[in-house]
């Protein structure tokens, strides 16, 4: 979709691909489409501005609502511009002639961010896969599939397509954390 | 005092071990950053999410306290806990310190 001053686009990025996230958003930014808001499961909005460059960072720190606006404030104290939050990512931007342009000053606290998004979300991912899908798989595939209506065609298509895509899903994530970790242990 | 505890915070990190310094007196996390950038000449910077994370992490550990909240900022003071890590680590410090002007370091 696409008029003169607005611009959505749909992108995918999962749970290792944050810093991928913050350069689109950057580059989107360069090419003059301010980001205003990114809604589930994907959908970037943008408007038309003067390109610019302008660092974009995600900040994945889950807290209570008390604790929200002492967060928040301190991320404004240090200059950055906070945008949002998506699935507990908070959203946040600043102007590249700006100094300290990193929200994590060492690589310790980008490790433990990462932590905390494995455990938090990932490990439900992987709950889910090993707890429901894999035990159904399973026992399908010992009864052996014989006699099938076509209803239950639908089904166990539907139950191999989920099958097929958790499989791709976490490949990518592990994947992706094993890189990050890499990176941040000064291997890259 | 727990294992786990020194085992977590000794030896610590320059953000950690200048957190842990600065919260002698009551601060919040902003101040706590200028602070340490200022008295290491710029050398030392602690962005947010390391600063916030760094404190939620104490204070969860309780090596620092909440006060109170002042214009939405949380601000946060060191515990008994906190000064006796923070002791241990100085003489740490200290050990090094001296050892690397080539002088021997007694307890």
């Amino acid at each position: 979709m696409k008029n003169n001053d607005t611009h959505r686009e749909f992108r995918v990025f999962m749970l290792p691909d944050y810093e991928k996230e913050e350069e689109y958003l950057r580059e989107m930014h360069k090419d003059g489409w301010k980001f205003t808001h990114v809604t589930m499961p994907g959908f970037y909005h943008f408007e038309k501005c003067e390109p610019e460059d302008v660092v974009y960072r995600l900040d994945y720190n889950p807290q209570s609502a008390d604790k929200k606006r002492d967060y928040i404030r301190m991320f404004e104290d240090y200059g950055w511009e906070y945008l949002q939050d998506l699935a507990q990512f908070s959203y946040f931007r600043k102007s590249a002639d700006e100094e300290d342009t990193e929200i994590f000053s060492d690589n310790a606290s980008k490790v433990d961010m990462m932590r905390r998004i494995f455990t938090k979300r990932m490990i439900p991912v992987l709950t889910v896969f090993f707890c429901c899908l894999v035990p159904n798989i399973v026992n399908i595939l010992s009864a052996g599939i014989t006699h099938v209506r076509p209803y239950e065609c639908i089904l166990l298509g539907i139950l191999f397509g989920l099958f097929g895509l958790y499989i791709g899903m976490i490949t990518h994530c592990f994947v992706g954390f094993r890189n990050l970790a890499r990176k941040y242990s000064g291997e890259e | 005092m727990e294992d786990r505890i020194k085992r977590v915070y000794l030896p610590m990190t320059e953000t950690g071990f200048y957190i842990l310094f600065c919260l002698r007196e009551e601060m919040h996390g902003y101040s706590i950053g200028k602070k340490v950038s200022q008295m290491t000449g710029g050398e030392i910077t602690i962005s947010p999410g390391t600063m916030y994370g760094t404190l939620s992490k104490m204070e969860k550990d309780g090596l620092i306290s909440f006060t109170r909240e002042e214009e939405k900022r949380r601000l946060y003071r060191i515990t008994d806990l906190g000064q006796e890590i923070l002791a241990m680590e100085m003489k740490r410090i200290e050990r090094l310190y001296k050892n690397s002007k080539g002088e021997v370091y007694e307890k």
